[in-house]
């Protein structure tokens, strides 16, 4: 289809030979048809016709800020004129050498061109370069530019750097990074690791009586025998659940609470799997407590009543339902079983380079609900990570509490809530600073009702310390 | 930056060629000697000696605003060029027009000695008219492709090929209808003896050929596929 620049000159030509006709002008006729001969010929000109692109090498897999090189070979056929080829990056991506916008002029002959940059991405995440976008554009622009897509895929997945956890060794010092309390099984073996001494109860061998305790105990007070307990056989369990509500997202556009939330459970995970600990993994949404429904197993009517009503006809036809594509389905579980070695950190990883504000639709609640079957009987070690917000605290505090439920009985486990500072993130002008003060303000009284539950809360502003300090400043001296 | 500064240097030798050629006709136009005739009286009155360069003021403010014009380089600015250079031209023009209008209004001697001059000089004009919209397409379309990160030798290439391609179709777009203007006598003679023998007037057959070519334009516009 033909353009402005094409029908302006056009036009031209007719105001000209009307205007010569009016006034019987043979000369002001023959130079009116100039412009219609000038379009007519660069019409037959036809813009160009073929854009091949080659991506070469393959898929590439990288850490948050490596440097990746990508090479394009093009080759153009046909036509005449302005060929531009661009290949798009996420806008994550963040060019450091080359080009990867090609502008060319395609003459008579083929045309074969190289670009070839070196881009950076700063998000972690699995990103599909799909293809090489080009415009095709008559040397006049007389016709309409061709748009067009040369299918070119390359899949970049991007893996999230752990951040390093170490355990602070210093003579006299213990790091308070906690291990998991212990592997209580209910029906584990006693291995010789002390745990505690605790009161007796029936069935307790009576080997197992510290009778020194028991007479130390007895001279002051009355009191049942107290027994010595030993840990259990098994691996330790750590548990670390990372919110991914859409308030995980605020931050800069580079880096959001939830991609350091990300690093930090990458870097706790690396560490407890080190140290021979069973790491699970479960992604929940912290808003979604406000619509969780009875997520507990449906009650089936008695069978009586199903014999009852089995004799009934129904007076209208079944309604079939059908499903909708833009419904969304019903929440789906993002849980990683506990686990150890390699494989494990592998499965994290891949899970982690995938998460995403939204990722998931259970509340935390409905999370531990999920996994009950791996947390009954066990004292494994959980770390909440999340964003607290003072009035949104409800979901939070359920969650704890279901966690406590479906723990062993006796001694509560231990809980680590580490709350990513994402308003500290977001900060940029003064005013913003007194805002998140006031904030932070307002979170102590949160912090104090999870505090009263046995939640070791530790804020974390990743902007001006990073995750060793704040893990280090809570190491205890002269243990 | 060679390539921008040759555009546009041909864009102010277009400009100034044009401007001064039209205004050249102006002088030597019927309609002019007419207006010239009844100024000069009024000027000797006033003691003003410019009898000898009364025709050097409309070249001279031709050239000049031609080159006001070009120094601001718009599009809006070149179409006032444009329209000037018309109005210049037509005084000429209407010396060679078998239906003169004007002169049914204020009686003047035609001067019609000058065909060639006014045809080239309307070609020109046109040349001028299609040369500038292309030269201001390139400089648009190098200005986009820089800021889209474009490399500046690629730029320079695409700029020096599209202004290749113009001069190539506008050479060959005056060349073709020079050769109509040169084999028009001859066709004319052809043409007359065909014409008479058709039962209409003229004014009929004109306008009937005018829509033709309306009617054939707009289909060869729309139709155009890519």
């Amino acid at each position: 289809m033909s353009t402005r620049e094409a029908l302006e000159p056009a036009v031209t030509s007719f105001a000209f030979i009307v205007f010569g006709m009016l006034l019987g002008n043979v000369i002001f006729i023959l130079v009116g048809l100039l412009p219609l001969l000038f379009v007519a010929l660069s019409l037959l000109v036809p813009p160009p016709r073929e854009v091949e692109v080659e991506r070469l090498g393959g898929d590439q897999s990288l850490w948050i800020d490596e440097q990746f090189f990508e090479t394009l070979r093009i080759r153009v056929r046909g036509g005449v004129g302005v060929v531009t080829i661009g290949d798009v990056l996420p806008t994550s991506f963040s060019l450091e050498e080359g080009t990867n916008f090609k502008a060319l002029w395609k003459g008579v002959g083929d045309v074969k061109a190289v670009i070839s940059y070196t881009a950076t991405c700063a998000r972690r995440g699995l990103y599909q370069l799909e293809g090489v976008r080009y415009e095709a554009r008559h040397f006049l622009q007389m016709l309409k530019t061709r748009i067009g897509l040369v299918e070119a895929p390359r899949a970049i997945t991007v893996r999230p750097r752990p951040l390093l956890v170490r355990r602070v060794r210093h003579r006299e010092s213990v790091s308070a990074i906690p291990m998991p309390a212990e592997a209580k099984y209910r029906f584990g073996i006693p291995t010789t690791d002390f745990l505690e001494i605790r009161d007796y109860a029936p069935g307790d061998p009576y080997k197992m009586i510290n009778w020194k305790a028991t007479a130390r105990r007895l001279s002051t007070s009355p009191s049942p025998l107290q027994v010595n307990e030993y840990e259990r056989e098994g691996r330790k369990v750590v548990w670390i659940f990372l919110d991914s509500a859409p308030h995980m997202a605020t931050g800069t556009t580079l880096r959001s609470a939830l991609d350091y939330a990300v690093q930090a459970a990458l870097g706790l995970a690396d560490f407890y799997l080190n140290r021979g600990c069973r790491v699970g993994l479960a992604i929940y949404n912290h808003d979604a407590y406000r619509w969780e429904g009875p997520y507990e197993r449906r009650v089936e009517p008695p069978p009586e009543l199903l014999k009852a009503l089995s004799g009934l006809e129904s007076l209208e036809p079944p309604i079939e339902l059908l499903e909708e594509p833009g419904v969304a389905k019903p929440p789906k579980s993002r849980i990683i079983f506990p686990d150890v070695g390699r494989r494990q950190r592998y499965r994290l990883m891949r899970e982690m380079v995938r998460v995403e504000v939204g990722y998931s639709l259970e509340s935390l609640r409905e999370a531990v609900h999920s996994c009950r079957g791996h947390l009954k009987g066990s004292r494994p070690l959980f770390i909440i990570i999340t964003m607290v917000e003072a009035a949104e605290l409800k979901g939070l505090l359920d969650g704890v509490r279901a966690l406590y439920r479906y723990t062993l009985r006796g001694r509560r486990p231990s809980v680590m809530l580490l709350d990513v500072r994402g308003d500290k993130l977001a900060v940029r002008t003064r005013e913003e600073e007194l805002a998140s003060r006031i904030v932070g303000r307002e979170l102590e009284s949160a912090y104090t009702a999870l505090r009263a539950l046995g939640v070791e809360v530790i804020p974390w502003n990743p902007r001006d310390e990073s995750f060793v300090e704040i893990l280090a400043r809570r190491v205890r001296y002269g243990r | 930056m060679g390539v921008d500064r040759a555009i546009r240097g041909l864009e102010l030798a277009m400009a100034l060629c044009s401007s001064y050629l039209s205004a050249l006709l102006l002088v030597k136009s019927g309609l002019y000697m007419k207006f010239k005739k009844l100024i000069l009286p009024i000027l000797t009155l006033l003691s003003l000696p410019l009898e000898a360069y009364i025709d050097l003021i409309p070249l001279g403010a031709a050239v000049l605003l031609s080159l006001l014009i070009w120094r601001r380089g718009s599009e809006s600015a070149y179409a006032k060029l444009f329209s000037l250079n018309l109005l210049m031209f037509f005084p000429a023009i209407l010396d060679y027009s078998h239906f003169n209008w004007v002169m049914l209004i204020l009686p003047y001697t035609p001067r019609a000695d000058m065909p060639l001059l006014t045809f080239i000089t309307g070609l020109i004009l046109q040349v001028s008219y299609l040369t500038i919209r292309s030269t201001l397409l390139v400089r648009h379309v190098r200005m986009e492709l820089l800021s889209r990160g474009a490399e500046p030798e690629d730029v320079d290439a695409i700029s020096r090929g599209q202004m290749a391609y113009l001069s190539l179709i506008l050479t060959a777009s005056v060349l073709m209808l020079s050769a109509i203007y040169l084999t028009l006598p001859h066709l004319e003679t052809l043409m007359r003896l065909q014409v008479l023998g058709i039962p209409y007037t003229h004014l009929i057959i004109g306008l009937s050929a005018t829509l033709l070519i309306a009617v054939a334009t707009l289909l060869f516009l729309k139709g155009w596929k890519s």
